[in-house]
Order: C-alpha cells, then sequence, then structure tokens
C-alpha cells in the first residue's frame, strides 16, 4: 500500500467495517434505546485499529510516560540546550467509550530535555479537576463539547470540562498549559506537576470578571516578553488581554464582534494592532455538538477586525474571500500603515468535516488542504493576495520577529499525503524560494518549532517530532533551520509511539 | 354571606397548607448565604417573576430551607451561593456564574442553564420533600 493509500486508509478506516455499521453495533449492545455513540465509537475505533494500526497516532493512552532516555541518531548539538515542550490531546477514550472528537481528550505535556548530550523525554497528564474526577471514577463523567454523556456531570463554565491540550507556553519559569475555551493551567516546567487554573483577574479589580474566561491556545510573545493574547465566546464576544513578560494581566478589553460562527482560533499582532479573522463559519444549532454544528458559510466573507493595542478598539475592517484559517504565522506593518499577514488558508471548512469523521468513522471525506496565502491589507482599504505553492500548516516564525517584518516562514506540508503532513520547510518570503525536508511515506509529521535563536545565527534549530508507523515509534528531529533540505542534523528516537499531538514551544536554558 | 366566605376559607386552607423542604447537597463552605427562588409555571419562570424567595445561611454539605403556606402546581426552584456576600450571583465578562448554582429535580448546566422542563417539579397538597444539588 501507497502513502497516500495508506492514509487515506486511516481516514477511511473506521468506516471501513461497514459490516459494523451503527445500527448493527446498537443492535449489538440489545437496544437502541440505549444507543451509546461513545461507545460504538470505541468498538468501531478497535477495529479500524486492527485493520490499519497506524491509527496508534490517535489511539491515545491511559498513562504517563515516565523518564527515558532517547536513542540518537547523529550529533546533538552542543549549543543546543534546554527544554522542547509539546501539548496534545492523549485520552481520548475510558471504560467502554471514546469521543466522537480530535480535540476532546485530555491534555498531556510532553517534555523533551537537551542536556549533556543526551535527550530524555517524559509525558504527563495535565491534572484538571475533569482529569482527576475522571480517572478516580474510571470513566468519562462530563460531556465533551461534541461528546454527549446521557448523565454528565453539571458543566457550570468551559473551566468544568477544561481539557489544557492544545499548545503549552513557558512563562516566567512555568509551563501555561492552554485550552482555548477557558483558562490557561500552570505547570512546573521541571517535574511537569499540576499547579493549577489560572485567573489573570487574580489580585485585580478584575477578579470575579476573568475568572474562567477563555484565554487562546495562540497567544503571541514579543521580543520583549509581553504576552498579547484573545478569548472567544459563542455569542460573538471577544476579550482582548495584554500581558507582562510575567504572565501578568497590564490591559484587558472587550468587544463584541458579532460573529456567531463558533471558532476563532488564532490570531495576529503588528508593532501597533491586534488582527483578528473571523472566518466563513456559520453555526447549525440543529445540529448536537459544538463541533459538529460549525458550518463553513461559502457566501460569507471573512472579516478582518484591525484593533489598536493602545485603546483595544477596533479602528478598521476589512473584508477578505471567503474561506477558514486555524493558523497564522506573522503580520507586521509598514512606514505607511499597510499591514501583510500569511494564513494556511483553507479554501472551505472541510477540514472540520475530516477531523469529526475521523474519530466518528464516516465514509467519503473531502480532502482540501490549506496553503499559505500571504495577505496585503493596504492602507486604503483595498485587499491583494497571493498564495505560495504547495500545501502548508503549523506555521512558524523566529519568535524574536512577531510582530515585525519576517523573510522565513515555516510549515509543515504534504508532498506524497494528502491528508497528514509528510515534509517540512522553510518558505523564502523575499523571493518565494522553498527548503523543503520530505520525511517520506512512513512518517507523520507534527509541529517544528523554532529553537529561540535570532534569525541566521550559529545555533539557529528547527525541532519537531513525526511518528515513524511501520515501527510505531516517535523521534525528535533536529534541522539547521536555514538548510532544511540537508535533513535532520540529528535525530532521537523514543521506543514507542506517543499520542499525535497540536503544538508547542522550546524554552532555551 | 359568611357562611360562603366560610366555604371559601376551607377551599383554600388545605390548598395553602403546603409545604415545602428543600435540601440542598454539596454546599462547598459555610461563608456567605445561598439566595433560593421559586418559580409557579413557565411563564412566570421565563418572566423572571419568583414565587417565594429565601435566604439562608451557608453550611458546608447540606443544608435545608423550608417554604410553608404554597400553593400546589408546578414549580423550579434555582438557587446560589453567594460566597462573598455581595448580594448578586458572581459572573464573568461573559456572563458564565464564578459562584455555585442549582435547580431543583437535580437539573444541571450543561454548557448553559437547564431547560424548564428539566428543572420542573410538582408540590402536591401536604408536605414535599426536594432534594437537589448545588456544583460551583
Amino acid at each position: 500500500m501507497d502513502r497516500r493509500q495508506l492514509l487515506k486508509g486511516i481516514l477511511a478506516a473506521p468506516i471501513a467495517h461497514a459490516a459494523i455499521s451503527t445500527p448493527c453495533l446498537a443492535a449489538m449492545q440489545g437496544s437502541v434505546s440505549h444507543f451509546d455513540q461513545l461507545k460504538v465509537n470505541k468498538q468501531r475505533f478497535l477495529a479500524a485499529l486492527e485493520k490499519y494500526p497506524d491509527l496508534v497516532g490517535v489511539l491515545g493512552t491511559d498513562s504517563d510516560f515516565s523518564p527515558n532516555q532517547l536513542k540518537i541518531e547523529g550529533q546533538l548539538p552542543k549549543d543546543l540546550t534546554g527544554c522542547f515542550y509539546r501539548n496534545g490531546p492523549a485520552r481520548h477514550q475510558r471504560a467502554e467509550q471514546r469521543y466522537t472528537h480530535l480535540f476532546e481528550g485530555d491534555g498531556m505535556i510532553h517534555q523533551f530535555q537537551f542536556a549533556e548530550g543526551k535527550v530524555h523525554h517524559q509525558g504527563k497528564f495535565t491534572q484538571t479537576s475533569k482529569f482527576i474526577a475522571e480517572e478516580k471514577a474510571g470513566k468519562f463523567l462530563f460531556s465533551g463539547p461534541d461528546s454527549k454523556l446521557p448523565h454528565s456531570l453539571a458543566i457550570n463554565n468551559p473551566d468544568s470540562i477544561n481539557t489544557a491540550n492544545t499548545n503549552v507556553l513557558p512563562v516566567n519559569g512555568e509551563l501555561w498549559a492552554l485550552w482555548e475555551a477557558g483558562s490557561a493551567t500552570a505547570i512546573d516546567g521541571g517535574t511537569l506537576q499540576t499547579k493549577g487554573l489560572i485567573n489573570l483577574g487574580e489580585g485585580t479589580q478584575h477578579q470575579s470578571s476573568l475568572k474562567g474566561l477563555p484565554f487562546s491556545a495562540h497567544p503571541k510573545v514579543e521580543a520583549d516578553g509581553t504576552i498579547w493574547n484573545f478569548g472567544y465566546a459563542l455569542s460573538g464576544h471577544i476579550v482582548l488581554y495584554q500581558l507582562n513578560s510575567l504572565g501578568k494581566l497590564q490591559n484587558v478589553g472587550m468587544l463584541n464582534s458579532g460573529f456567531t460562527g463558533g471558532m476563532v482560533h488564532d490570531f495576529l499582532i503588528t508593532e501597533k494592532h491586534i488582527l483578528l479573522l473571523l472566518p466563513s463559519l456559520k453555526r447549525d444549532r440543529t445540529i448536537e455538538g459544538q463541533f459538529s454544528s460549525i458550518q463553513f458559510a461559502p457566501e460569507q466573507a471573512m472579516e478582518v477586525l484591525i484593533i489598536s493595542k493602545n485603546t483595544l478598539k477596533v479602528v478598521k475592517q476589512y473584508s477578505l474571500d471567503p474561506g477558514f484559517v486555524f493558523h497564522f504565522g506573522n503580520a507586521w506593518e509598514d512606514k505607511n500603515g499597510n499591514i501583510s499577514f500569511d494564513a494556511s488558508l483553507y479554501p472551505n471548512g472541510d477540514v472540520f468535516n475530516q477531523m469529526t469523521s475521523m474519530m466518528q468513522g464516516e465514509s467519503d471525506i473531502p480532502i482540501s488542504p490549506a496553503k499559505t496565502v500571504v495577505f496585503s491589507l493596504l492602507r486604503n482599504g483595498k485587499v491583494s493576495s497571493y498564495t505560495i505553492d504547495g500545501i502548508s500548516e503549523f506555521p512558524r516564525i523566529y519568535n524574536a520577529l512577531t510582530g515585525k517584518r519576517n523573510r522565513d516562514l515555516f510549515t509543515l506540508s504534504s508532498i506524497e499525503s494528502d491528508v497528514w503532513s509528510d515534509s517540512v520547510r522553510r518558505i523564502n518570503l523575499d523571493n518565494d524560494s522553498l527548503d523543503t525536508f520530505t520525511y517520506g511515506k512512513d512518517y507523520l509529521v507534527e509541529e517544528h518549532v523554532l529553537v529561540n535563536a535570532k534569525e541566521n545565527t550559529k545555533g539557529d534549530y528547527l525541532v519537531g517530532t513525526a511518528l515513524h508507523t511501520p515501527t510505531k515509534r516517535t523521534c525528535l528531529n533536529i534541522f539547521n533551520a536555514q538548510n532544511i533540505s540537508a535533513g535532520p542534523i540529528c535525530r532521537a528516537w523514543l521506543p514507542y509511539a506517543i499520542p499525535l499531538g497540536f503544538h508547542g514551544n522550546f524554552l532555551a536554558s | 354571606m359568611k357562611s360562603l366566605i366560610s366555604t371559601l376559607a376551607l377551599l383554600c386552607t388545605p390548598v395553602m397548607a403546603n409545604h415545602l423542604e428543600l435540601q440542598i447537597n454539596n454546599v462547598s463552605n459555610e461563608q456567605g448565604k445561598v439566595y433560593i427562588e421559586l418559580f409557579k409555571g413557565a411563564q412566570n419562570y421565563k418572566a423572571g417573576k419568583s414565587y417565594i424567595q429565601n435566604i439562608i445561611s451557608a453550611k458546608a454539605g447540606t443544608i435545608k430551607a423550608n417554604f410553608s403556606d404554597i400553593e400546589s402546581g408546578e414549580y423550579v426552584v434555582r438557587f446560589f451561593h453567594d460566597v462573598n456576600s455581595n448580594a448578586q450571583l458572581d459572573t464573568n465578562f461573559f456572563g458564565i456564574p464564578t459562584e455555585g448554582v442549582g435547580f431543583s429535580n437535580n437539573a444541571t448546566m450543561q454548557f448553559g442553564p437547564p431547560k424548564y422542563q428539566d428543572m420542573a417539579i410538582t408540590i402536591k397538597n401536604g408536605n414535599n420533600l426536594e432534594i437537589t444539588n448545588i456544583s460551583y
């Protein structure tokens, strides 16, 4: 089976067991009236896993990964010291049940520690209140955003089901595990022990009003350590945060965007402005499940709100052609006030269905990958854009250039697969040249991040993980960031696969 | 006329003699007070027009509140734990409660307040007992 067939198989796999259709399984459970979608999902998934072992990446795990020294291929750069942290959903099933959406699993923080020529790994579940209660009970107790439990415990606020599963940001000596619908969770960066939820209003006049508010999984950190972020509510209200380098609240603002499409995942900053892009989404409330109810609206323009960093008020608005975006790389503005930014732009919302279907086992999943599109929002109100060749997702830049002009944009890509990333590349935005390394058909490649060095200097590395599917092992890869196509200069192997995750960051020591 | 009034009084008396004992479990601590409202029927609940209210001291664990002389019929009970004693249910910027709340019939918040029919209970003639939980 070639790569394309294999990965299509991964998505199609749960459906390939047409013999174990939903009604069949319901009947097997005795009665349609006792139909348990989560139980059916687990049975179907495990049957699929038997046939398509590569689904191991989204199987999840039920325990922490204890410290383990990795086997190194190549030479670990001596000037590369510190910790690479990653976050992602790692507990997708309990007892007889399995979640139906990829975003619902409990978060696990992975730590890859680089020191004295060695790499050690450990992974720990973030001890959220939800995780602790369900671990004790030995079963799911709460409905997820999409997975409905018949007798869920109370979900008084989003933090009741905060899984802290999307990103991890080093802040003032600790880690913040991030989940876009609720509070950040503080973690000890050394031991990975969970400290607890963070109330950004603690000790301020906003103690109650900021408690439990969403803090997105994609904060933007400026070179001086200032942290900007936003939080989106389904009502369309958006909270804006400015924190100092210690993670302390400096300013907070609120706006009603009027956008009720259900998801704003990422945002951008320039030196003077915050950019919020509201994608072409709307919610169909006749569809149960918060993710499932999100629908692409092909006639609905994407709106970009330009917000002053000083006043936290909208100062300008642009309309873009319909589309959907999870992630942005960077934005910057020139001396004339023209703003440029890149987006991993999907032509429609099929990616939503793809991720839902992947966990639920439905068939005929249309594939519409994202491409890097560079937009220019001109001061005169006009908009122009151009598209970079190839598939792009998980864009990253040199951290110190956040909000400033960047030449290099690093993204994952897919050369042989149209389902999962199999490549990593550097795009030179000055001349659109590409510097690409393709892992090959046997790897599922995850986000690669820059070690926080200055651009074009020695010790300028790109690091990221990939799951080698034939051996079911995860490897950590280190590239010279300015010579990606040369391949990894060092690769470190775990003896097992760790669950596929989302985002992370490197903290140099 | 006197006999008519007496007859009406006799008719009314058993109805208004109804009693509700409300037992709320899982109160987190003894700080502040628990504010309780009873609503009679869906229309009044929707309009926010309560039938009777009560405020009782908080206590960790289980607390009890008694309501006497209430008409029989369909009711909804809702309550919150005012931990900081500011006489209101504190919410964050997005309007989400930051103090404990609860409802009759063990209805719970599920990405929003419960539906009326999930909270509704029937008060019958005589003594009634409703046991429910508060969650934070």
